[in-house]
């Protein structure tokens, strides 16, 4: 195997980095989404994140965009539930945004994270405001595109902010989408379970690239 | 929870094993994965149909794979989507050079993994085209029905543009009749008891026994009114009219009736059923042409029954008439 380039060691730092957030968050979220939807989704989350973590540390690839590639491939097989299913779109359109760019730099965390949400939005056919993953990913979208040119862990700080603040908004909104949409009014004054799970991978990325 | 089986993990493959050893002339599957089951014989140029989703709702969708009906079926666990990948599998297997038609029932999570899939498949240049069903009147209000739930409606989607695809149609026209197809039928289903997912072990939902819901989930989504069982016939005189008013056939229209049970429910309920649904279609003035009565898409064992109208015309009709034979359903040629 060839030997890690700093970037491409940093995929494999921050897939294990949320898979461990996933795994430690696993009741929690499978708890969160019972309420409002089927209950699967700690189960989803810890079995997609576990599978990218480990098939794209044990991948032979350099570059870090299609290792991210790879990591959602892999998620799309081993989770093809809703979310699991966008998260792993997420990470192929992020990688595939991302093409010579790399990730340890605000500007290349903006590529990738723009490209994740571009492809969540055409796979998902949501907007933001309808209590969805995105309304997590648009605003950190938009922190991180004020941040192109700052630092690495500014960048990731105004992120966590700005995904803290996503995901707290979305107490006050109805569910349109999925599973949760059958409990529409039930679903207020409680937070999405999807975007609580876009949030840990954010918290992912930050807990990793920071520690670099 | 009281059922046979050896695992609950295995439930599925286990299940598929079983039909593959039952039915090695009319089905297999491709890129060995169990999961991806394909017709048999797929010699015969034509368009290719996949449909898929969850396990649980047998003969939906697998059941259905077979001549006349569809040509490909990716199977998911129990109520959870197939992957975008075993979609892709199948589409590749089963795409003649004349495209491929995704039918399936309208869950995000069946969606998204269907659209990826056909994103795949286009960058194999194999040309795909979707059509959601979305027949279950109760689950939204007709000016929504882009967000209805798919149901037992679907079976005419899969039979009708099943036979146009097998007489020779192109991809667009097939398309047509299936977008036609779902235009024109309606469903709505009562639940009498819950159905039990064999990995989680307890119901899904309680309900009292004297109790029925009307418009319930074909996976225990709640519906639009829970009260106490009533008598057969008052069931029909309050599910049938919604139908019909959904449709709104003008008089001396002809229709066909699926009279599906979810699991649980004899035969015999459901002819009774059936007895009333004739006596109202006579009062209101509709021709029914073909009865169909029997298990068309289950929900586990879940006691209960749904009613699905179609609306014909000309066109319908014929394919409806035309012969099928899977596994799961056997139709000779009728005189309509």
């Amino acid at each position: 195997m060839a030997e890690r380039t700093k970037e491409r060691a940093a995929v494999d730092t921050v897939l294990a980095s949320i898979s461990g957030i996933m795994s430690e968050n696993r009741e929690f979220l499978i708890k969160i989404d019972g309420v409002i939807g089927d209950g699967d989704l700690g189960i989803t989350m810890d079995k997609a994140f576990s599978a990218a973590a480990g098939g794209v540390v044990s991948l032979d690839e350099p570059q870090v965009s299609k290792a991210l590639i790879a990591a959602g491939k892999i998620m799309a097989k081993n989770a093809p539930s809703t979310m699991g299913t966008l998260m792993a779109t997420g990470f192929m359109y992020g990688g595939k945004a991302l093409g010579e760019e790399e990730i340890l730099s605000a500007g290349g965390l903006y590529i990738f994270f723009k490209g994740f949400l571009e492809g969540v939005e055409k796979r998902g056919k949501a907007k933001p405001g309808e209590k969805t993953l995105l309304d997590v990913l648009d605003p950190v979208v938009r922190a991180l595109e004020a941040k192109q040119k700052a630092d690495l862990s500014d960048a990731l700080d105004a992120a966590m902010k700005a995904a803290e603040e996503g995901l707290k908004a979305t107490e006050l909104m109805v569910s349109q989408h999925g599973k949760a949409a059958i409990y529409r009014e039930q679903t207020l004054g409680k937070q999405d379970p999807g975007a609580t799970a876009m949030l840990f991978v954010v918290k992912g990325f930050r807990e990793a690239l920071t520690t670099l | 929870m009281k059922k046979f089986l050896n695992a609950p993990e295995s439930f599925v493959d286990e299940m598929l094993e079983g039909i593959m050893a039952a039915h090695p002339d009319q089905m297999s599957y491709v890129n060995d994965d169990i999961r991806c089951v394909v017709r048999k014989d797929l010699s015969k140029k034509k368009v290719a149909l996949a449909s898929g989703g969850g396990s649980g709702h047998l003969p939906t969708f697998m059941g259905y794979v077979g001549e006349g009906m569809l040509d490909g079926c990716p199977v998911g666990g129990v109520f959870q989507s197939p992957s975008s990948d075993q979609m892709y599998e199948v589409t590749k297997a089963i795409d003649r050079g004349a495209g491929v038609l995704y039918i399936y029932g309208n869950y995000s999570g069946d969606i998204i993994n269907f659209d990826m899939a056909a994103e795949l498949a286009d960058f194999d240049d194999i040309r795909v085209e979707t059509v959601v069903a979305a027949d279950d009147v109760a689950s939204a209000p007709k000016n929504e029905t882009e967000k209805r739930r798919g149901v037992a409606g679907i079976f005419y989607l899969f039979k009708i543009a099943g036979a146009a695809a097998e007489a020779g149609m192109d991809l667009d026209e097939v398309k047509r009749i299936a977008e036609k197809v779902n235009g024109r039928v309606a469903t709505m289903g009562v639940a009498l008891s819950p159905c039990i997912i064999p990995d989680v072990g307890k119901p899904s939902f309680t309900i009292g026994d004297d109790e029925m819901e009307i418009g319930m989930g074909i996976h225990g989504e709640p519906g639009i009114r829970r009260g106490k069982l009533r008598s057969a016939d008052e069931v029909v005189d309050e599910i049938l009219p919604k139908l019909i008013d959904d449709l709104s056939p003008e008089s001396g229209s002809e229709v066909s009736i699926l009279v599906n049970g979810l699991g649980a429910t004899p035969k015999e309920e459901l002819y009774i059923i059936y007895r009333r649904i004739a006596q109202v279609l006579k009062e209101r003035g509709l021709k029914p042409v073909k009865i169909y009565c029997g298990e068309f898409a289950t929900s586990m064992e879940m006691a209960g029954f749904s009613i699905s109208m179609i609306c014909l015309d000309d066109e319908l009709k014929k394919f409806l008439a035309a012969a099928a034979c899977t596994p799961f359903f056997e139709q000779r040629k009728l005189e309509l």
